[in-house]
């Protein structure tokens, strides 16, 4: 085969223990599980604080770490005299024994609190990759190199509420997926509310018009919690690469770095727009009024106190986007006008950083920012010039 | 070869004597800041400190940002988002039930109760010597906390399965079925007995529970126990929800005598009464002056000056430990002094204050609807904050908004220049100061907020506790009884007493007239205090109480011909005060009332966990 130059193939498989365990939500190191201890507080009795003891926890003696089985099959060339390059990678992680109390199966008229034990399951898998091309066409040089990975977690076993609608279980999405009611439209008139065929009233006393229809996942002719859908995306992305671009041309050259994700969800929120801060400039021009009857977007609330002000796929907006990050074109002066004037080199260059963003689905917010109510301090477009100069 | 196995034979051997002469002790740690179960239990204080812990499910009182006053037709809530409306407008269900405060939550009443499971079954066999009776007085206060917990799950939730014993972890089954109103009454009722008995003649520091607290119970127990709700036939006749639910008996008594349980109820509210160390001026034969009806309504609520004596079990809180249930003002007051005025007095509330004459307040009559805050109940001044009512100092930078200190809640006229201009007072949501935070209703709280002028409720805590147990809430207790056994005399006996305390005049009624005075002396004397949620339920009386919208008071100041004023204040004498009851923006929190609202659900989540649970009617 003269085509290839060199081909590897390769496999990997380790198994790691962790012992960082951290109470869910916290940043504290879950020590001591399999000790019954009792933690201290204070109580206020006769105008003073009293040293108070209370069960930290019901002890597990069987505590052991999570194990994290990781397993990887790659593929890496080089190909036609390395003008292409590649590498790709297969992986699959699958991480066991997480520490996870069972929460959803002890009924907690027991007042037990559960101690955190080794059941948890939750796999990662997936691809990543690049592919770099060096090629020279008479005087341009260039080099462009493409990278990706793609990668999902899913929850296999942990403890779960036996009774939650099937749409509602964990199991089996990813970790941290969203629980939604479905989007489906807005009442434009009174008409729409008076032709309605779904029972609201679980959720909100008087519709108006403006007020968001939810789908009847159940079919029980109500809207009701029990509505409400596991998503399938995290805030997580699903794909992330980038693009490299290289060349010089001569005295010139260039570099170009554009990024970009696919497949994470942003839950967007008015937060306390109305009474305290203003609304985001698409949902004010969008919305719902008396004279802009839509059947797409929801009249605003103030400092979001409607039901339908959160909690809905309405509100959950793709987070796709490519940007083109980086830039940087150089132009070096010919050695020989550099000399007579004492440099031994010298470069004129001019650079961006965030020059565009050429798709964003999230619209207002930074991609990313992965904050729902964009309180987040933006990211700073740079643009430089410079002159590089050596004597 | 040969040295090099020399040498790797000294070094294993080296080796092996570091492993042998190393022990493990290093590695097996006690937490530092944690005590061992087992320690505890064989040792009095640690043993009492644990008893103290349970205390902490009492949380902040009623003290928190969420009042339940705020799920009756006392006050309205006025933020959005923190579940209020869910119950308001009967919304509730078993996955959502709304706004569910942590002192009536499910999941950590259950916790709190088997800490006191856990105490009872070690102080069965203590393991430490039983020095000054410290056995039976925290066994005393475990049996009253169990009661009290239990009581509070029963009142929200009814009958729920009586566990007594605590679980251990990898048990077969933890499941149990809800138990009936009748088995949980008399759990409620012998525990407090025995609390009573093991706390007898002990004196207790001011916070933990005593026998009087037992008896206090108790007496609020049984009377809610001879309630119309908890009666199952009377329920089954005034709700259609009650009437088709298949177990009325885990809701109420599907037998017996109603009037053996009033009798119940007032032979324990009397054990109440006969405790000669509380009750505040309780024994005036008239009323007392306004400002010393006032002045005394005041003092029980902010316990001082001998009003602190009406207080038989509370929650403290103290600067050297600054909590939430300190900053009441601050949750509650005007946003005109840069407070977040949360819980709200509703019209409907203020309309029920009578004349201080006794006779009734009508928006009607305009001799009472122009001066509406003229000549009230002498309580309406120590509860409620109203337009033109004097109040603390404003802060350095309203101060010069208005320098005489009165509450603005109306729309006011003032000159400017050579015409009138319309200003909205501080205290609305029109404000200039934080008008996001203004009172929806016109009206603030006043009743538990220190008036101390150096406690700034912005930033400033107070350290006035909760009452959970009021000597008075025995006296209603024994009224209500009496008026259910036909003892009216008896009754009215008893509601004069707090009456002439107040400044009010006697009541003269028998009878279905005397029982509604009754109803509304409660509510008017107890407002706030979580009772009203609780009265309206188990009387039957929600739907046309706490089903009404929910209304505010619109308050215009037009300037009299020939006045002018540039900085407004209160002054009859240059206006015109018009007053005008709205109801409030649907929109904004639009209140009915449908029957499975008498309890909460029990939640989806807690009934996947145990099958055997029946959830309560209309859910």
């Amino acid at each position: 085969m003269p085509a290839v130059n060199y081909l590897k193939v390769r496999a990997s498989w380790g198994q790691l223990g962790n012992d960082q365990i951290y109470f869910p939500g916290t940043t504290t190191l879950a020590t001591y599980q399999y000790l019954g201890t009792y933690g201290f507080n204070t109580y206020i009795i006769n105008d003073g604080q009293q040293k108070t003891l209370a069960e930290s926890r019901i002890p597990n003696t069987n505590i052991t770490w999570e194990v994290a089985n990781n397993a990887d099959i790659g593929l890496e060339g080089q190909l036609f005299n390395g003008k292409i390059s590649f590498e790709f990678d297969y992986f699959n992680n699958l991480r066991t024994s997480i520490l996870y109390p069972r929460n959803a199966s002890v009924p907690r008229s027991t007042g037990l609190t559960l101690p955190p034990e080794n059941i948890g399951k939750v796999r990662n898998s997936g691809f990543d990759g690049q592919i770099t091309y060096n090629g020279q066409v008479s005087g341009l040089k260039f080099n462009v190199g493409i990278n990706g990975g793609y990668a999902q977690n899913k929850i296999i076993f942990w403890d779960e509420a036996p009774g939650a609608p099937e749409w509602q279980r964990t199991t089996g999405k990813p970790i941290n997926a969203y629980l939604a009611y479905q989007y489906d439209g807005v009442f434009a008139t009174q008409g729409d509310i008076d032709a309605k065929t779904l029972d609201y009233s679980a959720i909100v006393n008087t519709l108006r018009p403006g007020d968001m229809k939810y789908k009847d996942i159940n079919g029980d002719g109500k809207i009701t919690p029990d509505d409400q859908v596991r998503n399938n995306r995290t805030n997580l992305p699903l794909f992330q690469g980038g693009l490299n671009l290289r060349a010089t041309y001569k005295n010139f050259d260039m570099t170009v770095l554009f990024q970009g994700s696919a497949g994470a969800q942003q839950y967007i929120s008015l937060g306390e727009s109305g009474n305290i801060g203003n609304y985001l400039q698409e949902f004010y021009t969008n919305r719902w009024t008396v004279d802009n009857p839509s059947s797409v977007h929801p009249r605003i609330a103030n400092r979001s106190d409607q039901y339908f002000s959160g909690g809905n796929t309405y509100w959950l907006r793709s987070a796709d986007y490519i940007r083109l990050k980086n830039i940087e074109v150089g132009f070096t002066v010919p050695q020989a006008i550099g000399r007579k004037v004492g440099l031994s080199s010298l470069r004129i260059y001019a650079s961006a950083l965030n020059l565009a963003t050429l798709v964003n689905k999230l619209g207002s917010f930074d991609p990313e920012a992965d904050n729902s109510t964009g309180q987040y301090y933006p990211q700073s477009r740079i643009i430089n010039g410079g002159l590089s100069v050596r004597f | 070869m040969t040295q090099n196995f020399k040498t790797v034979t000294a070094t294993l051997l080296l080796a092996s004597t570091l492993v042998l002469s190393c022990n493990d002790e290093f590695v097996n740690t006690q937490p530092l800041d944690q005590v061992a179960g087992t320690a505890v239990w064989s040792d009095a204080a640690l043993s009492e400190a644990f008893v103290t812990g349970i205390y902490a499910g009492l949380g902040q009182g009623g003290f928190n940002e969420q009042q339940l006053s705020s799920l009756t037709d006392e006050t309205l809530f006025t933020h959005p988002g923190r579940g209020i409306t869910t119950i308001t407008e009967s919304r509730s269900n078993p996955a959502d039930a709304g706004w569910v405060n942590e002192t009536i939550d499910w999941n950590n009443m259950y916790l709190r109760i088997r800490a006191c499971n856990l105490a009872l079954a070690n102080l069965a066999k203590p393991g430490f010597p039983n020095t000054n009776n410290v056995v039976e007085r925290i066994s005393g206060e475990t049996k009253f906390l169990r009661a009290y917990y239990y009581h509070q799950l029963v009142r929200y939730y009814g009958g729920v399965p009586l566990i007594d014993k605590p679980y251990d972890l990898g048990q077969a089954d933890y499941t149990l079925p809800r138990n009936t109103m009748e088995e949980c009454i008399n759990f409620i009722v012998k525990d407090c007995n025995e609390a009573a008995t093991l706390l007898k003649g002990m004196s207790m520091p001011k916070g933990r529970a005593t026998d009087a607290a037992a008896l206090a119970l108790k007496s609020r127990v049984l009377t809610y126990a001879a309630s119309d709700l908890y009666d199952a036939p009377t329920a089954k006749a005034k709700s259609a929800t009650h009437a088709a639910f298949a177990n009325p008996e885990l809701l109420g008594y599907v037998s017996g005598s109603r009037t053996d349980r009033w009798q119940k109820a007032k032979d324990a509210a009397k054990a109440v009464l006969d405790l000669t160390n509380y009750g505040s001026q309780v024994n005036l034969s008239a009323p007392v002056t306004p400002a010393a009806g006032t002045e005394n309504y005041m003092n029980i609520a902010l316990a001082r000056s001998g009003g602190e004596k009406d207080l038989i079990f509370t929650r403290s809180f103290i600067n050297g430990k600054q909590e939430a249930g300190g900053q009441i003002g601050l949750f509650n007051g005007p946003n005109g002094y840069h407070n977040w005025a949360g819980n709200t007095p509703i019209s409907l509330l203020v309309d029920d204050y009578e004349m201080m004459d006794g006779s009734k307040f009508s928006w009607n009559e305009p001799a009472k609807a122009t001066t509406p805050y003229v000549g009230r109940d002498p309580r309406l001044y120590g509860s409620i904050l109203y337009d033109g009512a004097t109040w603390k100092p404003r802060t350095a930078d309203v101060a010069g908004k208005d320098p005489v200190n009165q509450i603005q809640t109306g729309q006011y006229e003032i000159t400017s220049g050579s015409g009138k201009v319309s200003v909205a007072g501080l205290d609305t949501r029109k404000s200039t100061v934080e008008d996001w935070n203004g009172s929806y209703t016109g009206y603030y709280m006043r009743k538990f907020t220190d008036p101390n002028p150096a406690i700034v409720d912005q930033n400033t805590y107070q350290q006035i506790p909760w009452p959970f147990l009021r000597y008075t809430e025995a006296m209603f207790n024994y009224a209500e009884a009496c008026i259910e056994l036909g003892q009216d005399a008896e009754a009215k006996t008893w509601l004069n007493k707090i009456r002439f305390r107040a400044g009010m005049p006697a009541l003269t009624e028998t009878g279905a007239a005397l029982r509604e005075r009754y109803r509304n002396e409660r509510r008017v004397e107890m407002v706030f205090e979580e009772q009203r949620y609780h009265d309206a339920r188990r009387w039957m009386i929600a739907p046309a109480s706490l089903g009404r919208k929910a209304n505010t008071i619109s308050i215009t100041g037009t300037l009299k011909p020939g006045k002018s004023v540039s900085l407004y204040r209160y002054d009859p004498t240059s206006y015109d005060y018009a007053y005008k009851v709205v109801e409030i923006d649907p929109g904004k929190e639009n209140r009915a009332w449908l029957d499975k609202m008498y309890y909460l659900p029990i939640s989806r989540d807690e009934r996947n966990r145990n099958a055997k649970l029946v959830q309560n009617p209309g859910y």
